[in-house]
């Protein structure tokens, strides 16, 4: 609760909720949790997730006393000859699997890094990987402490560890099915038009941010008396209004109005804005600079600090991969004169427009 | 190293741009896409890509958005454009470019009458009807550039056929406005007593319906008046001129004439209203400074054209008030083009197939028609002097200048103020004169308002300086008329010694001398006389008089007054005179009253009365006479005081013969 209340007095939040009533459809959630859940997994980068999936599932099963997960048992003698097999049993399957799903990308109807991309995306290649790599040190690892470990603690770990060879299987299964549809270059259009809405989605929603804090913003200091300087109108600016190119830019991603308006009710005279289009989103490098005080000649000192009242992050750069996929596709249509294939490109295109004039026009 | 500052000027990372949408660049996509299919003479792909567009343009209307309306509107000029230079060098794609030309303008004509009416029709709120009829300005707006593009390379079928098919295009809510129109006249019924909440209720649909007729004709009458424009620069000779223009229906707004010369005077046009500021006749290059054509000019021009040919000129005796500010853009305007047009006679002859003394006649009459307007200006602005109420810090202001002018003008009363020989009357019985008099300022009220039509008047404050030398002369005839003693000489100098040795025998101790200014500079004999000193130098500007000097230590100054030319006065003025006068607390130092009174009812019923009768030979409307009057004011203005000889010993007139 408390967690909350904080959050409310960022502009972000407050932004995001004004969004969710004025823009439902946008706001709505385009993939339900399960699937973010398991695109989450199956990125790239979640191999320490896997990891700790892995051993904290084997460790945890010998703690687990239920009936349930008591229905298959193994004897000591069967472990440690399932131990050594089933090493390499998995190092056969993922050596095969990976030729296979190599041969098949090598034939792909469409051969372009945005597919493969969208490959890499949609299926739990990296996620076998991962797996697979994890289950095999669990073998080895368990393999090796046969004789340090009891028998029976022995046995549920090399249990455990089948169990994950199985949902490796069950994921190898789900690899080739998805990689068996990108294939078919319908259902991988299909693909590419859901991923191009959602990155458009993406891009209405990050739009409408800033758009809605640069009218916040606005207001807010027009109502503190902060006067708005452009960059033509400064001149004679101070020479101490300098900027120090070795800070890296970092993205404005919040504002707390409050801890700001304590800043701005100080005895404070003529202060200005230095820049005009301030919102979330912006670039900036040194935040005690986007506060000036008009009167003095702003050494060090008398900068205002902003500091605790924004949050930095950074720099994020959204590139529209899936659009100029579309582009690239699109012209490479019309310079060899296919225009009978436009039809499909064309169609995403007005949805695309037609999702920007309902959410811009509407309210 | 790492906080090694650099100090630089640059704030390249202060100014981000809004975030990119995602259809950013499909719309350049697009034409560049058609750029292609044009230079292949790909005739599917120019379809399926023209298609697109009218999709995303229904798209648009559908969805009210006017930004991505604009992203493909222009499609016939722009098309056109592609297909023409590409028939300029392959003259076998002109099938093609037919083909092409056709359908753009099919399709921007089905556009404006039939896709904009359905949704405009169905659309009941009043906010968003005025938010989509900017949809068909800027349909209309393309059709102009399209036409414009047209006549540029001198096409002319294609001109016909798209001016044919423009005039197809009708209004879709021709019905809708006609019954607006009819609930309007209704509610003007009876202009004594007009149903407001009608008016009020019909007023802006009203307003938002007639901008489709005003769209479509102005979209008409720029490139109308462009083809003119361009005869007149001798751009294109009379045959091409006639060949275009033969293609127009005769205008049928005659009376939208006015609005229309408002409009090319008005701050609308001047913001590329339609994009007529862009239009031009000829290559600029970059670095070349140059006055481009400007729309007021050329678009006058075509209004006066036409009014030269259908002998319809304007009647302005209705325009609103709001407009007539531009009337002086409008006369200067129409004055510039009918001189233009007369410095060129012999091709207006042609032009309009009329004799030199018939273009001459209609030259005038366009000139008359115009001149009105001023008449209608000022008839406008009497009326709104006549209606608004007097400034009290407009008064003051001009109270305090009268004031400072009969102060700087004002000698003899400044004296009696300074020796102190005055008295002030108290007693209401007790008549002083009046020294002064009421003045009517006809149109007075415009100096007196504190609004649009305040107007400064030069001069006014002489009427302050006139009361000064009022009161001089009235002191001088006072002395002159009760004069006991009197000298005569043949000079200035002569005459003061005269005076002074009689004042001298009557024991009379002189301490002033007055006398015409121009004994300070004319006579020799005065100025070198032993026992005249020149005056020191003046410490106090504030001394109205002109200090001559001193004679025997006796202090000269020169008055302006008639009446002491070629006389002296010399005296113990102390002695002499007195000055009685009546003060009141808001006169203007307490003895000046100045006074602005707008005329009672019963003044202006007289006045007009009055009036009328003498201007009878003028053309004068009453209203204009009642006007006039009721802007007029009365300003009051006079001391109330006397001068009175004390002793009669105690002062001398001398005569200069």
């Amino acid at each position: 609760m408390i967690f909350n209340r904080r959050r409310r007095q960022w502009l972000r939040f407050q932004i995001i909720e004004s969004m969710k009533e004025e823009y439902p459809d946008l706001m709505k959630r385009q993939r339900n949790l399960l699937t973010r859940f398991t695109h989450f997994c199956k990125a790239r980068n979640q191999w320490w997730l896997v990891l700790i999936i892995v051993f904290g599932g084997i460790y945890v099963s010998s703690r687990i006393n239920y009936k349930m997960f008591n229905t298959i048992t193994l004897d000591y003698k069967t472990a440690t000859q399932l131990v050594d097999q089933r090493s390499s049993n998995l190092a056969t399957i993922i050596s095969i699997s990976l030729v296979v799903v190599g041969f098949i990308i090598n034939n792909l109807a469409i051969k372009e890094p945005v597919v493969y991309k969208l490959l890499f995306r949609r299926t739990p290649l990296y996620l076998i990987v991962y797996l697979t790599l994890s289950t095999i040190a669990a073998f080895v690892i368990t393999s090796t402490l046969r004789d340090t470990l009891n028998q029976d603690l022995f046995s549920r770990y090399v249990l455990a560890a089948t169990y994950f060879v199985l949902l490796i299987l069950i994921f190898i299964g789900i690899l080739f099915r998805t990689i068996i549809t990108i294939t078919d270059p319908k259902k991988l259009n299909e693909m590419l038009q859901e991923e191009i809405l959602f990155e458009s989605n993406k891009r209405l929603r990050r739009f409408l941010v800033w758009k809605l804090a640069q009218q916040r913003i606005r207001a807010f200091m027009s109502h503190h008396n902060v006067s708005d300087r452009s960059f033509l109108s400064t001149v004679g600016i101070p020479n101490n209004l300098a900027i120090d190119n070795t800070i890296e830019q970092r993205e404005l991603s919040d504002i707390h109005f409050t801890r700001l308006e304590a800043l701005l009710q100080e005895d404070l005279n003529g202060l200005f804005l230095t820049n005009t289009l301030l919102s979330l989103g912006n670039l900036i490098r040194q935040p005690n600079e986007l506060l000036w005080n008009n009167n003095s000649i702003n050494p060090s000192q008398d900068r205002i600090s902003v500091g605790r009242c924004i949050k930095l992050k950074k720099a994020s750069t959204a590139v529209d991969e899936f659009r100029g996929h579309f582009d690239s596709k699109f012209e490479d249509l019309v310079n060899t004169g296919k225009q009978n294939e436009l039809g499909i490109l064309m169609d995403t295109y007005l949805d695309l427009y037609e999702m920007e004039m309902i959410t811009l026009i509407t309210p | 190293m790492k906080h090694q500052k650099i100090r630089n000027n640059k704030f390249t990372d202060r100014f981000d741009k809004a975030p990119q949408l995602i259809t950013n660049g499909i719309d350049e996509l697009i034409w560049r896409s058609m750029v292609k299919a044009i230079d292949t003479r790909n005739k599917e792909l120019e379809k399926t890509l023209f298609d697109f567009m009218q999709s995303t343009i229904h798209l648009s209307i559908q969805h009210h958005s006017l930004s991505h309306f604009n992203h493909y509107i222009n499609f016939p000029a722009r098309i056109y454009e592609m297909t023409a230079k590409k028939n300029k060098l392959e003259t076998t794609y002109y099938e093609s470019h037919k083909e092409s030309t056709e359908r753009s303008v099919i399709a921007l004509r089905n556009l404006i009458s039939f896709v904009l009416g359905a949704v405009i029709r169905n659309e009941k709120i009043i906010e968003k009807r005025d938010h989509l009829y900017y949809f068909y300005y800027w349909s209309f707006t393309s059709y102009s550039l399209f036409f414009y593009s047209l006549f540029r390379r001198n096409d002319l079928d294609f001109f016909k056929y798209t001016l044919r098919n423009f005039y197809l295009i009708s209004d879709p809510l021709e019905t809708e406005l006609q019954e607006l129109r009819a609930k309007k006249r209704n509610a003007l019924n009876d202009l004594s007593n007009p149903d407001i909440e009608e008016l009020y209720e019909v007023s802006k649909p009203l307003e938002i319906l007639r901008r489709f007729g005003l769209y479509r004709r102005r979209c008409l009458k720029s490139i109308y008046s462009w083809i003119i424009y361009m005869y007149q620069l001798e751009e294109i000779e009379l045959k091409v001129a006639q060949e275009y223009l033969n293609q127009f229906k005769p205008f049928d707004h005659i009376g939208e004439l006015v609005t229309d010369l408002f409009f090319y005077s008005g701050n609308e046009l001047s913001m590329n209203y339609m994009g007529l500021s862009g239009w031009d006749y000829i290559q600029r290059n970059d670095w070349e400074v140059y006055s481009p054509p400007q729309p007021s000019e050329w678009l006058t021009l075509g209004a006066v054209a036409e009014m030269i040919t259908t002998k319809h000129y304007p009647n302005f005796a209705r325009i609103k008030t709001k407009d007539i500010n531009k009337a002086s853009g409008i006369m200067v305007m129409v004055q510039k083009v009918t001189k233009e047009m007369q410095k060129k006679e012999d091709r207006w002859l042609d032009f309009f197939k009329l004799k030199s003394e018939t273009f001459l006649e209609r030259i005038n009459a366009v000139q008359a028609s115009i001149m009105e307007l001023d008449k209608v200006k000022e008839r406008i602005r009497e009326e709104k002097i006549a209606q608004s109420q007097l400034s009290d810090k407009k008064k003051e202001a001009l109270i305090n200048d009268i004031g400072a002018s009969w102060e700087k003008q004002s000698q003899i009363h400044w004296l009696f103020d300074k020796i102190g020989n005055t008295q002030i009357i108290t007693d209401e019985n007790t008549k002083l004169k009046l020294i002064g008099r009421r003045n009517y300022l006809p149109k007075g009220k415009m100096m007196l308002i504190d609004n649009e039509y305040y107007q400064r008047v030069y001069g006014l404050s002489d009427l302050g300086g006139n009361i000064g030398r009022w009161e001089d002369d009235d002191f001088f005839a006072t002395a002159l008329n009760s004069v006991k003693h009197q000298v005569t000489g043949i000079s200035i100098v002569e005459t003061i010694e005269k005076s002074l040795a009689l004042l001298n025998e009557n024991d009379v101790n002189p301490d002033l001398i007055l006398l015409s200014p121009e004994y300070s500079y004319q006579d020799d004999e005065l100025l070198q006389h032993e026992d005249f000193s020149l005056p020191n130098e003046r410490k106090n500007d504030t001394i109205p008089f002109l200090e001559i000097g001193r004679f025997k230590n006796i202090l000269i100054y020169g008055s302006f007054s008639n009446l002491i030319e070629n006389k002296v006065l010399i005296c113990n003025f102390k002695d002499a005179f007195l000055m009685r006068y009546k003060t009141k607390e808001k006169w203007y130092k307490g003895k000046l009253n100045i006074e602005f009174k707008e005329l009672s009812k019963e003044e202006e019923s007289d006045k007009f009365k009055k009036e009328l009768t003498a201007l009878s030979t003028d053309k004068r409307e009453e209203g204009d006479l009642f006007n006039l009057i009721r802007s007029s004011i009365y300003l009051d203005i006079w001391t109330t005081l006397d001068f009175h000889i004390r002793d009669e010993n105690s002062y001398v007139i001398g005569y200069v013969s």
